[in-house]
């Protein structure tokens, strides 16, 4: 974990460097920001998964496209508009689940705004000083309204939050049978 | 807020969802546990059965408590009917735990 950290505190100081502070704020800074610190945990994940650096590099080359894409043939229909960029760009149809990819999308737009956007745990519960010296409302410097709105979202003890809580308790019991590796397991 | 009006409603909402869940799974009852009646459209196709059918012959087995077992391979599924008309009483219950899982007939 710490070694993690200091990965990415070395990436900032190297964007630091490179970029000298002149996007700073603005908007594709951010933007970029976010990218590279996305992009960077994603490939961090598989060599934390992997059993050996071979088998991280073989999984790296494949989710960047060097093993080709293959898109399941039920889903072929959905390409057609778009047949000659399908053949330039080498896709292939295999005859796997196209509703487990379809599934496996929707998660995935489901779950990436929930961590780009939704607040997390220190912001939701920022008015019981859930650490030492936590900024008052750090989500508030991002701007749009959506996301001030958002921002506002905070734990107080009420009838809401304790249905939430009760039905996310509810949630996570019934899901305990579903085996789950931790991450870190290997460290 | 009080802290226990707050448990109280976090405990009532856990409380309600378990017996929801419990309520759903005997009128769905997805691996025959609790013989409930099937309802054609909704909770006439138990699909989730065959992925566990170690587990479903054992409850059925439980709960039907059978006095003829039907044992052997596709040719005893095939050739027995467990509800049929010439089981003699004494026979009866007659469970045959084929390789799809099950049926029984009395």
């Amino acid at each position: 974990m710490a070694r993690r950290q200091l990965d990415f505190c070395v990436l900032r100081r190297v964007a630091r460097l490179l970029f000298d502070g002149q996007f700073r704020g603005s908007r594709a800074g951010t933007g970029f920001g976010w990218a590279l610190t996305f992009v960077s945990v994603v490939v961090g994940w598989v060599f934390f998964r992997a059993p050996n650096l071979d088998a991280a590099l073989t999984i790296l080359g494949g989710m960047s496209g060097r093993n080709g894409i293959a898109i399941p043939a039920g889903r072929a229909f959905a390409l057609e508009p778009v047949q000659g960029l399908v053949s330039a760009l080498g896709i292939v149809f295999s005859n796997e689940s196209g509703s487990n990819l379809v599934e496996s999308c929707l998660w995935i737009m489901v779950l990436l705004a929930i961590a780009f956007w939704a607040p997390n745990t220190q912001q939701l519960m920022r008015a019981y000083a859930p650490a030492l010296n936590i900024p008052g409302t750090p989500s508030l410097e991002l701007g749009d309204a959506w996301r001030h709105a958002l921002s506002r979202v905070r734990w107080v003890a009420s009838p809401g939050w304790a249905i939430t809580t009760g039905v996310l308790a509810f949630l996570g019991t019934i899901s305990i049978v579903r085996v789950s590796e931790f991450l870190y397991w290997q460290f | 807020m009080r802290p226990l009006c707050f448990f109280a409603w976090l405990g009532g909402t856990v409380v309600t969802l378990v017996c929801l869940a419990i309520a759903l799974g005997v009128a769905v009852d997805p691996y025959r546990m609790y013989g409930t009646g099937t309802v054609p459209g909704w909770t006439a196709l138990k699909p989730r059965i065959y992925n566990q059918t170690l587990i479903a012959k054992t409850y059925q087995l439980e709960r039907i408590r059978p006095a003829t077992l039907l044992l052997g391979n596709s040719r005893v599924e095939i050739g027995f009917d467990p509800e049929g008309r010439a089981w003699p009483a004494s026979a009866s219950p007659v469970f045959l735990p084929s390789l799809q899982c099950c049926r029984s007939g009395r």
